[in-house]
């Protein structure tokens, strides 16, 4: 389920947490949520959520189930359910998800798609049939 | 039959000091014990090598974090389970294990309820539980600012603050996957015993509004520092950065104190 404003307000446990003076480049995995305050280079997936909070600096490609972005961020994102650009949040990349909101404010530079999602897409094929003359 | 690996050194040679209540109590608990006296910490593997037999039970380190930090990496080699009777008030293994004092290691060797603890390394010592690395100035005053009377008298024995607490330039490789760089005032690693986790490394750095935490997790640990700093284990420095550290898959059995309920049973 996706996060609403309140409850990213109060995220304050997440699984990785980098600080706002920890520089960190590399690869990034995590089966929980990641929040990023520092500076970050390289490449982050996650099963679960990624926060780029409001200080932070990243300059890397993101995988993740929902994308929370406060800070800066230079590099493709790819959120499979939600993507939220808050009003400090600025992305220059090319946007991929399934929903995404900006807020006034927000800024990004760069082209976005919309994935289908299983609400919007046509459950089963319409069929069909011809009722024979009965003769 | 337990064996018993004392200090007789340990909490200033307290072990001499209570040697017959001691026995006393394993003898009204009926555990079959033997003791074998440690003099020297860095014979502990040679003692445990001549003193295994068959029918040993479990071994039990007797006395501060410097007997059982010996006695686990002896220990490792063997599948036999471990036991804590603290002599010391610092028995930093023992208090993680809910042991606050001798009597209560000798009731949970009779309750003999055992679970497994994972290992970790440094260099080519074993340890468990968690570690702590920090710069010395920092280590001293958390220490000396908390324990001194003269400050307890005058309500000045507080923890360290952001502004008082030292930090260090430190380098860290995790999994060669990451490197993490940034100025730390601690570093407090924890083996988690739960499945395959990854150890979980908690950066303590210094901000302009306060202290700060940073979660990582990794199974190896390289740790470089513009200074050197003592990697501790309770109040037991294992080793100097730079060090590596590293959770290992191996396991050893630790006899805890029975839950509650058991020990109503018992």
């Amino acid at each position: 389920m996706a996060k609403d404003r309140k409850d990213f307000a109060d995220f304050n446990q997440p699984d990785t947490l980098i600080g706002k003076e920890v520089v960190v480049t590399g690869t990034l995995n995590s089966e929980g949520d990641i929040q990023i305050n520092g500076q970050f280079e390289g490449k982050i997936e996650a099963a679960a959520d990624v926060i780029i909070g409001e200080h932070a600096k990243v300059k890397a490609d993101i995988r993740a189930g929902n994308v929370y972005v406060a800070g800066e961020v230079e590099g493709d994102i790819q959120a499979i359910e939600r993507l939220e650009i808050l009003e400090t949040g600025r992305v220059n990349g090319n946007v991929n998800s399934q929903a995404m909101s900006i807020e006034p404010g927000g800024i990004l530079k760069g082209s976005s798609a919309m994935q289908e999602t299983a609400e919007t897409a046509p459950a089963a094929q319409p069929t069909y049939e011809l009722e024979e003359e009965k003769e | 039959m337990y064996l018993l690996l004392v200090n007789p050194k340990a909490g200033n040679k307290l072990y001499r000091r209570i040697e017959r209540r001691f026995i006393g109590l394993l003898n009204r608990y009926k555990i079959k014990h033997k003791i074998v006296v440690v003099d020297d910490l860095s014979s502990t593997t040679d003692l445990l090598k001549e003193n295994i037999k068959s029918g040993i039970k479990a071994v039990v380190a007797v006395g501060g974090n410097g007997t059982v930090t010996a006695v686990i990496d002896a220990l490792a080699d063997y599948d036999l389970p471990l036991s804590i009777i603290p002599i010391t008030k610092t028995n930093h293994l023992a208090r993680l294990l809910g042991i606050a004092n001798w009597q209560a290691g000798v009731r949970a060797l009779s309750h003999h309820h055992i679970r497994p603890k994972r290992l970790g390394k440094i260099g080519q010592r074993y340890f468990m539980g968690e570690l702590t690395i920090a710069p010395k100035r920092n280590l001293i005053k958390n220490i000396f600012g908390q324990k001194s009377r003269l400050k307890r008298f005058f309500g000045t024995n507080r923890p360290l603050t952001p502004k008082n607490q030292h930090s260090i330039a430190c380098q860290l490789k995790l999994d060669s996957e990451l490197e993490v760089s940034g100025q730390l005032a601690r570093l407090d690693i924890n083996l988690i015993d739960e499945g395959k986790k990854k150890m979980r490394i908690q950066l303590h750095t210094l901000t302009e509004t306060g202290a700060e935490v940073s979660v990582l997790w990794a199974n190896r640990l390289e740790i470089n520092s513009s200074l050197n700093m003592p990697i501790v284990s309770g109040n037991e420095t294992l080793a100097n950065t730079p060090a590596t550290i590293q959770a290992v898959t191996k396991t050893i059995e630790v006899i805890q104190p029975a839950p509650k309920s058991k020990r109503k049973q018992g």
